[in-house]
């Protein structure tokens, strides 16, 4: 027979073993994590900060035989040439006034048509649905045609209205979509003690549904602002004044016949990432999950 | 304050007939409780009143005004959910001012009655919370305060405490009564949980399949069902069962089942007689089956021989399963019962409590 003290220390030899084995398994997976998360890091930054680089770099060579990040002799030259000997600043405001404008009507739009899809049932409901659906397969390409003709028609041409409705017409399907998703998910029982509690049908949806439905509300405006801010080919066809280009468009005017000054299309495109980054950060706030947590038991 | 009234109220949800033909009269400052089991329409009767639920047919009285067409927010009501329904995005003040907000009513009165809201229910420290950092407890408490601050007409509830535990339910379930007596306001409660009817209301309504089945006070409910859903719904346990038919000997009237006959008080049911010699279901509670060994004067036609099944020790008493011949029944007996498992044992059917219920309708016989 093993005495009792013999027995607990093998007891616990065999525990620190399988302690320390554990410990060791859970630092290899972590160490695994890491190595792809700095990978995946340095695959999506690396790009950008060649950029970065780029744009610093006197003169307009894209290529460089050095690998530093900041470039000998780096200068702020090209950022000053683009703003003041250039038309950027025009571009970047018209492309925000595009952007945001179509961020705003696509929102009121979709969060409207988004909530009488999720809570009534009305003939064509089904069918509404699916057509939405449907006008999300077609290429854009396909649509610049009929939407140039509209526009003209319209007497939209060049302007911001014309764009605005353009890219509305790309976004608000799909955010409508994506905020019916959301608010399937709204419990009823939450705008039917508003209901009790003293609002009518419009304060419900304005002070409960759509602060609980923030998360989808930022990701659908996020979609909009970024088809907008990015686009180019609708632009192109329905912009012909130099003077409402988009930034898309007028970059193209940074390209000569014969040479690109690749340090201010590079500064060009960091500065034009900007608004976007600043963007995704503001709106990182309201993408949390559990929003609706609490109001109802479980 | 105020009454309601139900007249002839009619729900249909497609060919569905969720209540049919209710009428009921809750008088002012009544707690009444809308009881039974799921799907029997008491949720909608419930809704129809709160006006979240369009009247199919009939008329819904709040004070004199007929509400048909009066949307919620314009019936002067408050309603408790089952599910609590609090604002998630709100903290627990907001949750309980915002109707108060809406009907834009001073800061400090909003301010008031928040506080005197949540002092009553104990919940001031927790004002400044988000409904995500409360117990369940603490939650049906806010949404108990946002129903109390608006000081209502009329409260509706709907099955507010079935989410709780055990513990905590019988701890509301005085809280609410306490409440009641303490607001004076009219309150309609839906459960499914006849303890809950049994203890809070001043009367109950019981309902199956969209109908009203009966309403009373709740000893008057116990004592004298109108049939036999309404005797077997309320009571824990349930009333016995037993297919019986009646027999006249004699002068004396008496219940014949497949193992046991016993004689039948003949003032109490009256309306017997068209029965002799037919099928009645015969109806008598656990508690009115008694052990004979704590009866020792009584009367030999009441005495009943029957096989022990099983015994449960609930602490004061104890629940025995019985059975004779086809028919198996609970006794709720004295803690000291001798009565074991697998022996036989004598009981003794107090019948001057029992019921007869006709065999086609199961409406009661009295």
């Amino acid at each position: 027979m093993i005495p009792m003290q013999a027995q607990e220390t093998t007891l616990n030899k065999a525990k620190r073993k399988t302690h320390s084995r554990v410990k060791r398994k859970a630092l290899v997976k972590s160490a695994c994590i890491h190595l792809v998360l700095i990978v995946a890091c340095i695959i999506a930054v690396y790009p950008f900060l060649r950029v970065v680089s780029i744009s610093l770099r006197p003169g307009a060579s894209l290529l460089s035989t050095s690998l530093s990040l900041i470039p000998q002799g780096a200068t702020l030259d090209n950022y000053r040439t683009l703003i003041f000997d250039k038309d950027f600043t025009i571009w970047l405001w018209n492309s925000l006034i595009v952007s945001v404008a179509t961020v705003l009507i696509g929102l009121m739009l979709a969060a409207t048509a988004a909530y009488a899809f999720s809570r009534w049932k009305f003939p064509g409901r089904r069918q509404g649905l699916v057509f939405l659906l449907l006008t999300q397969m077609l290429p854009p390409g396909m649509l610049l045609l009929p939407i140039y003709i509209m526009v003209v028609r319209l007497n939209l041409f060049n302007t911001y209205t014309g764009m605005i409705i353009a890219y509305s017409v790309g976004s608000v399907p799909f955010s409508i979509w994506l905020l019916k998703g959301y608010y399937d998910t709204i419990p009823k029982e939450l705008e039917e003690a508003a209901l009790v509690d003293g609002a009518d049908p419009l304060t419900t949806f304005y002070r409960i549904v759509l602060p609980l439905a923030a998360p989808a509300l930022a990701i659908a405006g996020l979609f909009s602002f970024m088809t907008a801010w990015n686009e180019y080919m609708m632009a192109r066809v329905m912009l012909q004044k130099a003077s409402m280009f988009t930034w898309p468009l007028g970059f193209q005017k940074l390209r000569d016949q014969f040479t690109t000054q690749w340090g201010v299309f590079s500064a060009a495109s960091v500065l034009v990432a900007i608004p976007v980054m600043l963007l995704f950060l503001y709106s990182s706030k309201w993408l949390i999950s559990g929003l609706t947590l609490g109001g109802l038991k479980e | 304050m105020a009454r309601v009234y139900l007249e002839n109220v009619t729900k249909k949800f497609g060919n569905v007939v969720a209540v049919k033909d209710a009428t009921l009269e809750i008088e002012d400052k009544e707690f009444l409780i809308l009881v039974g089991p799921s799907g029997c329409g008491k949720s909608t009767t419930l809704r129809m009143v709160a006006g979240l639920e369009e009247i199919t047919e009939g008329d819904i009285y709040i004070g004199d005004t007929l509400v048909n067409d009066i949307p919620p927010k314009d019936r002067d009501i408050a309603m408790v959910f089952q599910n609590y329904a609090l604002y998630p995005h709100m903290d627990v003040y907001n949750n309980m001012a915002f109707g108060l907000k809406l009907r834009k009513f001073p800061k400090p009165e909003i301010d008031r009655r928040v506080h005197e809201a949540a002092r009553i229910l104990g919940i001031e420290s927790l004002l400044k919370r988000k409904p995500k950092e409360l117990s369940g407890g603490q939650r049906q408490r806010v949404a108990l305060g946002r129903a109390i601050v608006r000081e209502p007409k009329v409260f509706l509830m709907d099955e507010p405490l079935s989410n709780l535990d055990a513990k905590l339910r019988v701890q509301m379930r005085a809280e609410l009564a306490k409440l009641h007596d303490r607001l004076q306001t009219t309150i309609i409660y839906v459960t499914h949980d006849q303890t809950e009817a049994m203890t809070m209301g001043d009367r109950i309504v019981v309902m199956k399949d969209g109908l009203i089945q009966q309403v009373g006070a709740p000893m008057e409910i116990y004592d004298h069902p109108d049939n036999a859903f309404v005797a077997g719904f309320i009571g824990s346990p349930a009333m016995n069962f037993m297919d019986a038919v009646l027999r006249l000997e004699g002068d004396e009237l008496w219940v014949q089942a497949d193992g046991f006959k016993v004689r039948l008080p003949r003032t109490r049911f009256e309306r017997a007689e068209e029965y002799i010699d037919k099928e009645v279901i015969f109806g008598i509670r656990p508690e009115d089956i008694l052990d004979l060994d704590f009866t020792p004067d009584a009367d030999p036609d009441l005495i009943v021989t029957a096989n022990v099944d099983v015994t449960e020790p609930m602490g004061a008493e104890v629940y025995v399963y019985l059975s004779a011949g086809k028919e198996s029944y609970i006794a709720r007996v004295d803690a000291h019962t001798l009565a074991r498992p697998g022996t036989t044992h004598k009981v003794v059917f107090n019948t001057q409590k029992a019921h007869l219920f006709c065999k086609e309708t199961e409406i009661s016989i009295r």
